[in-house]
């Protein structure tokens, strides 16, 4: 259980006649970043709060793996916990006290999330993205183990979505944090996370890591064409240079390519205006187990 | 619990609401006594005037009326009939503790303090504690200059050391069921608005319900009089009553301080159970 930070035995928790999280059992490996990826009300912020303490799980259990049975966790879950009448180093005074961290890191900190300028201002004034950066360094003061990022990228801008986005690398794997993330945003998960959790109706319907996932992930060839291209498709299918086939706008999209110099001999006939091969992304992989569990 | 008060604590420091209150404290206490003052001086000048004697026979009830007030408003008369009217800043003071502890729950600062592994009836036990070091202080100043207020305008106060103690107790006792009732509340509704019209609903409700139905209750049992002396909302009333204080203060602070025990207890049993947003 060394390299395991968090395993969760069958965590079930209902609302009156909503399961929010169905039997949920996982490990989370230590110094990782770990997507957690669903639908709205699939329970994933359920999940957090659950291994954070904020509720209690109906059955099922979870535990720490750390020396002293506890794990120091910093967390936003749904939004930054900050006094709006107290200026960014106040709030971060506060949350010194309050976890016996030195005031001497608050500095420091400030700089690491760019809110050193700010002053006074309080944080009533911010914006969503300085809220969301100053929620940031109240969850990272008490040098967190783990840390638990329910939409980190809500109200960012692009840049601070970079900036975010180095920062969650460079704590994983300079610090050896261990970093959950809940997001909606999967291209920006995409480039982060070195594992996922998929939910589904509060079940986890697959895990994976990111590169068994690129592993496995279906190759995609996509064209547009002048012409229809029907038929041409039609072949490829039947002659099994491709798996399946859907139309896009102006083309069509070939999964799972098999043969290529089959393939782009039947397009040949074609006046092909653009073609690109790609690995399915992990919203293309969301969307297929999506579909897989909605037919089961 | 150490770092959780130290918290807690520079979280009251920088809170403007506790300066205003404390300022609230020592505008009531002046105000009051000023008032009484300003009837006092302006008696005085109308009966200096000798507009009303010039009025007739007519005006003669106003003028023995005029008399007797100048003669009862003494500096101890003022100050014990200011007391009572405490309510009106306690009732700013609850709206203000309760407000204070049902905000941490929209902000998310108690989500952060149990996520940051504090337990939560630390934080509850916590809250009360600050909760007291606001409301206690503040219900103390205001006392305190009322009674300089008093003796300032009026010369002095002649209370008697049996009323000081009555007055001291049933301070400290109404105060402290008081806030133990604004952190239950605010714990319980979770939500300032609510929290703050339980606050200033619940002692004026009280107050009614209770002026109407102890005397029809007394009726039947005598023992039903006891519910008067036991509940904040009542006491208020007793502090300057001409009761037996010999009996009350026995009964008076004691039944406030088991309320505030039972409150806070059950308080923290039900944060204990309930799921945070």
């Amino acid at each position: 259980m060394d390299n395991v930070i968090l395993t969760t035995d069958h965590l079930t928790k209902k609302y009156r006649d909503t399961v929010a999280n169905d039997g949920i059992t996982i490990s989370v490996p230590r110094g990782k970043i770990i997507g957690f990826v669903g639908e709205n009300g699939s329970g994933k912020t359920t999940l957090l709060r659950t291994v954070t303490g904020l509720i209690k799980p109906t059955s099922g259990s979870f535990r720490y793996h750390t020396e002293s049975g506890s794990c120091r966790v910093g967390a936003i879950v749904e939004s930054p916990a900050l006094f709006p009448g107290l200026s960014a180093y106040d709030n971060l005074a506060f949350q010194a006290r309050l976890c016996g961290a030195p005031l001497s890191d608050i500095p420091d900190l400030l700089e690491t999330v760019g809110l050193t300028g700010t002053g006074k201002k309080k944080a009533k004034q911010f914006s969503l993205g300085m809220r969301q950066r100053l929620g940031i360094a109240v969850a990272l003061l008490s040098k967190p183990d783990l840390l638990i990022l329910d939409e980190p990228t809500n109200g960012l801008d692009p840049q601070g979505i970079i900036e975010l986005r180095k920062m969650l690398r460079s704590l994983c794997d300079d610090k050896g944090m261990t970093i959950l993330i809940s997001s909606h945003i999967l291209s920006e998960l995409s480039q982060l996370a070195d594992a996922y959790l998929f939910l589904h109706k509060g079940r986890i319907s697959e895990t994976s890591t990111a590169s068994e996932l690129s592993e496995h992930a279906t190759k995609e060839l996509r064209f547009q064409c002048r012409e229809n291209a029907e038929n041409a498709v039609k072949a490829i299918l039947e002659k099994g240079y491709a798996e399946k086939a859907s139309p896009v706008d102006g083309g069509f999209v070939l999964y799972d390519p098999k043969d290529y110099s089959g393939i782009l001999r039947e397009l040949s006939v074609l006046e092909i205006t653009d073609l690109e091969t790609r690995k399915a992304s992990l919203e293309s992989h969301y969307l297929e187990i999506m579909n897989k569990e909605e037919k089961s | 619990m150490k770092n959780l008060l130290r918290a807690d604590f520079f979280a009251m420091r920088k809170s403007k609401s506790v300066y205003i209150l404390f300022g609230a404290a020592v505008l009531t206490g002046f105000l009051l006594p000023l008032l009484f003052f300003a009837i006092l001086k302006g008696f005085g000048a109308i009966l200096d005037s000798g507009v009303l004697e010039a009025a007739g026979d007519s005006a003669s009830q106003a003028i023995s009326a005029m008399q007797s007030m100048i003669v009862l408003l003494n500096g101890h008369y003022v100050f014990l009939t200011c007391i009572p009217m405490t309510q009106g800043f306690g009732l700013i003071l609850t709206a203000m503790v309760a407000a204070a502890n049902a905000r941490p729950f929209a902000t998310g600062i108690y989500r952060n303090k149990i996520i940051s592994g504090c337990g939560r009836p630390s934080i509850y036990l916590s809250r009360t504690l600050i909760s007291y070091l606001v409301s206690l202080p503040s219900a103390f100043l205001f006392l305190g200059v009322t009674a300089g207020a008093c003796r300032l305008m009026f010369g002095s106060l002649d209370l008697s050391g049996e009323e000081w103690t009555s007055i001291l107790l049933f301070t400290f006792g109404i105060y402290t069921a008081y806030t133990a009732i604004c952190v239950f509340t605010a714990f319980l509704t979770r939500s300032v608005p609510v929290s703050l019209m339980v606050a200033i609903l619940l002692p004026i409700l009280m107050n009614l319900v209770l002026s109407f139905l102890a005397p029809a209750l007394s009726n039947y049992a005598d023992w039903t009089r006891y519910l008067l002396y036991v509940l904040p909302s009542m006491q208020i009333m007793f502090i300057t009553g001409g009761a037996d204080y010999s009996a009350l203060l026995a009964i008076v602070p004691a039944a406030d301080v088991v309320i505030a025990a039972l409150l806070t207890f059950f308080g923290i049993l039900r944060f204990r159970s309930q799921d945070l947003k």
